[in-house]
Parts: structure tokens; C-alpha cells; sequence
């Protein structure tokens, strides 16, 4: 070899490293450094869960392929082309591990539901017993009112229960209680304060004898005295309400003693204040 | 022959060698095939609404990188190629993830519900 031609040969070199080096990356490279950085993140970030790490390998695989580029000076391309791919792999690698822990919370949410559905229905079967037990007692409770409504002698009536109570708490023409009467009053009075929902109508009723203003009077006045006993025992005067009729209301005829009697009568209406009084109960009763 | 031309004709002999190395080989028609294939991939995941961004980068390099292979730029086309795959596979797999997602807020949501009942049946 001459020694021109190895000048020649240096010359060369030196021009061939030049155009290596021309686009080669000494210098930090942006792309490479958040590839890298990407990468750290989603490593940490998929190791920390139990996921696959196929597709973490695959993204490091090309990062690898990226710092070779980079460590053999490659050009500024090829170094940013590898960075690239090595950047959108970490993130495809991260939605990845994402899809991963979202179906992992499926399955438990699934499980989750499974039970919240066995709870809800074993809530429900719970609500309706006890909506199934309250119920029968509130009937058992109207049917034992209702009894003792009957025992009273009261009649269950379109107007609802009615207990009607002879001439023979007054004295013809009087309007005052007799002293048998008592006994009727003193059982009305204690199924009123058993029953503080109730409230009472008291109606005066007579025959046709007699001259008809004295009759209605005599109602009115009739219906006033049992209204009065009852606030005696203890009634509060705002459940019971008096009225008299006169001869207005005859239940039998006038033209015999028999039915004259019946029509001279006081009635006591039970009224369903607050809860209405189911008809179902008192058919169910009267059945 | 001086020194000054033997040295000048190496050099270009080696640059043209170099910049050869980094010219065009063969049309990327695998490339181009897989990243189509990707991108449709991706549209059927739901991409075009969940990754909107990177499904539309895919295409737009898909583009491009038709528009150079018919200059017959092959090796900046395949590189674009390779990166379309990347971004395709990249607005698939954030919809897949976004679809999840989705899927486990609106359970998470039935479950809450369902929790409300129980807790009003339970009153």
C-alpha cells in the first residue's frame, strides 16, 4: 500500500464516520427518553396488578430494539421510528392490563349482584310477610270490634253498625234515663273508650201519637239524655253526636201497639272515624 | 490519479453504499395488508368512538404511506406502515379497555340500585 492510498483510505473513513455520525444520536433523544419512561410506568403499573405480562414483553422488546438504535448511533429516524413503536406498545400493554382489571371487576360485580339479588329477594319475602302479618292482625283486631259490636246487639246495617235500644229506657213521655237503662249505657261507654277511633250517632226516633212538634222534641231530648250518660262515663262529648227524628223514621207500622213500640227506639250508629271499617270484614262476619 | 480524487471517489463510493442501505427494497405490501387489517379491527372494537384520535393517526399514515409506495418510497412507507399497525392496535386496545370500563360502571350502577331496594325493603 502507498502511502497515498492510505491517506486516501484515512480520508475516506473520515467522511464514511462523518455520514454515520451525521445522523446518528449522541445527544438525548426525546422520543427514546418518554418511550422509556412510558415504558417504567406501565411495567410498574402491570407488575403491581396479577396480570399478563405478554404484552409488557412485547413493549419491551421494542424498547430494546430502540436503545440498540440508539446505542449503536443509528440515525435520528431510526432512533425516533423505534421509539415510537416502542412508546405505543407500553401503551397498548396499559390499555391492555386496564381491560385486565375492569373485567376482574366484572366478575366480581357479578358476584357482587348475584348476591344483592338473593338479598333483595330475601328482603322482599321478609317485607311481605310482615305486610302479610300486619294485615291479619288489623283484621283480627276489626273482627274481635266487630264482635263485640254484636254482642252489644248491634246489626250491621247499609248505614253501617246500629245498635237500637228500646222504650224501655224512658218513661212514657219522659225524657230521662230509667235506671235500667244503665246497663246499656255502661256497655256502650266501655266499648267507645276500648275503642277511641269510633265515634257514635245517637237518634231519636217516636211513634206518630201524639201532637208532632212534642214528638220531635221529645226525640231530640231522648237522643240528649244518652248523650249525656255517655259523657258521664267519660266519652269525649266530640264523638258523640245527637239528633232526633220524631216520627220522621218509623221502622214498623203505626197502625198496631206491636209496631208502635218498634218505632219508639233510640239509635246508636257506630261510625268508622279514621280507619274504614272494612266491608270485606263484615262480610266476611256475616258469612 | 492524485490523492485528492482516489480519496474523493472512495468517499462517494461509500456515501452512495450508505445512503443506498437506507434507500428503497421491496413494495411493503404485507405491511400495508396488516395495518388495513388492524385499523378494521379497530373500527369493529368500537375505535371510532372510544380512540378516535389514534384510529384517525392509523389512517392518515396508511394514507401516506400509499401516496409514497406509488413514489415508490417504499422503505418511509413501511416505516409508517409499521407505526399505523402500532396506533391501530393502540385505538383497539383503548376501546376494548374503554368498553370495560363502561360495562363495569353501568353494573356497578345496577348493584347500587339493587343495594337501595334492599335497604328500602328493609325499612
Amino acid at each position: 500500500m502507498t502511502k497515498n492510498t492510505k491517506i486516501a483510505l484515512a480520508v475516506a473513513t473520515g467522511l464514511s464516520i462523518a455520514v454515520t455520525t451525521g445522523c446518528a444520536g449522541k445527544r438525548p433523544n426525546e422520543a427514546l427518553d418518554s418511550a422509556r419512561a412510558t415504558y417504567e410506568r406501565v411495567s410498574e403499573a402491570t407488575l403491581q396488578g396479577e396480570y399478563s405480562t405478554e404484552d409488557l414483553n412485547v413493549a419491551k422488546r421494542r424498547l430494546d430494539s430502540a436503545n440498540k438504535a440508539w446505542n449503536e448511533k443509528k440515525d435520528k429516524k431510526t432512533i425516533n421510528h423505534r421509539s415510537y413503536l416502542a412508546e405505543q406498545y407500553a401503551l397498548i400493554a396499559e390499555q391492555r392490563s386496564e381491560l385486565l382489571r375492569y373485567q376482574a371487576k366484572i366478575d366480581d360485580g357479578n358476584m357482587e349482584r348475584t348476591k344483592a339479588q338473593v338479598d333483595l329477594r330475601a328482603a322482599e319475602a321478609e317485607s311481605l310477610q310482615q305486610e302479610v302479618s300486619d294485615r291479619e292482625a288489623q283484621l283480627a283486631a276489626q273482627l274481635k270490634e266487630l264482635e263485640e259490636l254484636k254482642a252489644l246487639q248491634a246489626k250491621n246495617t247499609d248505614r253501617g253498625m246500629v245498635l237500637t235500644l228500646g222504650d224501655v229506657l224512658f218513661d212514657t213521655g219522659e225524657s230521662s234515663l230509667k235506671a235500667g237503662a244503665r246497663y246499656n249505657i255502661d256497655r256502650v261507654a266501655s266499648f267507645l273508650k276500648k275503642y277511641p277511633e269510633r265515634s257514635v250517632t245517637i237518634e231519636g226516633h217516636t211513634d206518630n201519637t201524639g201532637d208532632n212538634d212534642y214528638n220531635y222534641n221529645l226525640s231530640v231530648e231522648r237522643a240528649f239524655s244518652v248523650r249525656s250518660a255517655l259523657m258521664a262515663q267519660g266519652i269525649d262529648s266530640s264523638r258523640i253526636e245527637a239528633k232526633g227524628f220524631g216520627e220522621e223514621m218509623p221502622v214498623a207500622s203505626n197502625a198496631n201497639a206491636a209496631g208502635r213500640q218498634q218505632n219508639r227506639r233510640v239509635d246508636l250508629i257506630f261510625n268508622e272515624s279514621q280507619d274504614n271499617f272494612s266491608e270485606t270484614v263484615i262480610s266476611e262476619i256475616d258469612e | 490519479m492524485d490523492i485528492l480524487n482516489i480519496a474523493k471517489t472512495t468517499a462517494l463510493v461509500l456515501a452512495v453504499t450508505q445512503f443506498a442501505a437506507c434507500s428503497s427494497g421491496p413494495p411493503p405490501k404485507q405491511e400495508l395488508a396488516l395495518s388495513q387489517a388492524s385499523i378494521r379491527s379497530a373500527e369493529a372494537a368500537g375505535a371510532t368512538s372510544y380512540a378516535p384520535k389514534s384510529l384517525r393517526t392509523a389512517q392518515q399514515k396508511v394514507e401516506t404511506a400509499e401516496v409514497l409506495m406509488s413514489k415508490k418510497q417504499h422503505d418511509k412507507a413501511k416505516r409508517l406502515l409499521t407505526q399505523a399497525m402500532a396506533d391501530a392496535e393502540l385505538a383497539e386496545a383503548t376501546a376494548e379497555a374503554e368498553k370495560s370500563k363502561a360495562a363495569y360502571e353501568e353494573l356497578q350502577q345496577s348493584i347500587d340500585l339493587m343495594k337501595e331496594e334492599i335497604a328500602r325493603a328493609q325499612d
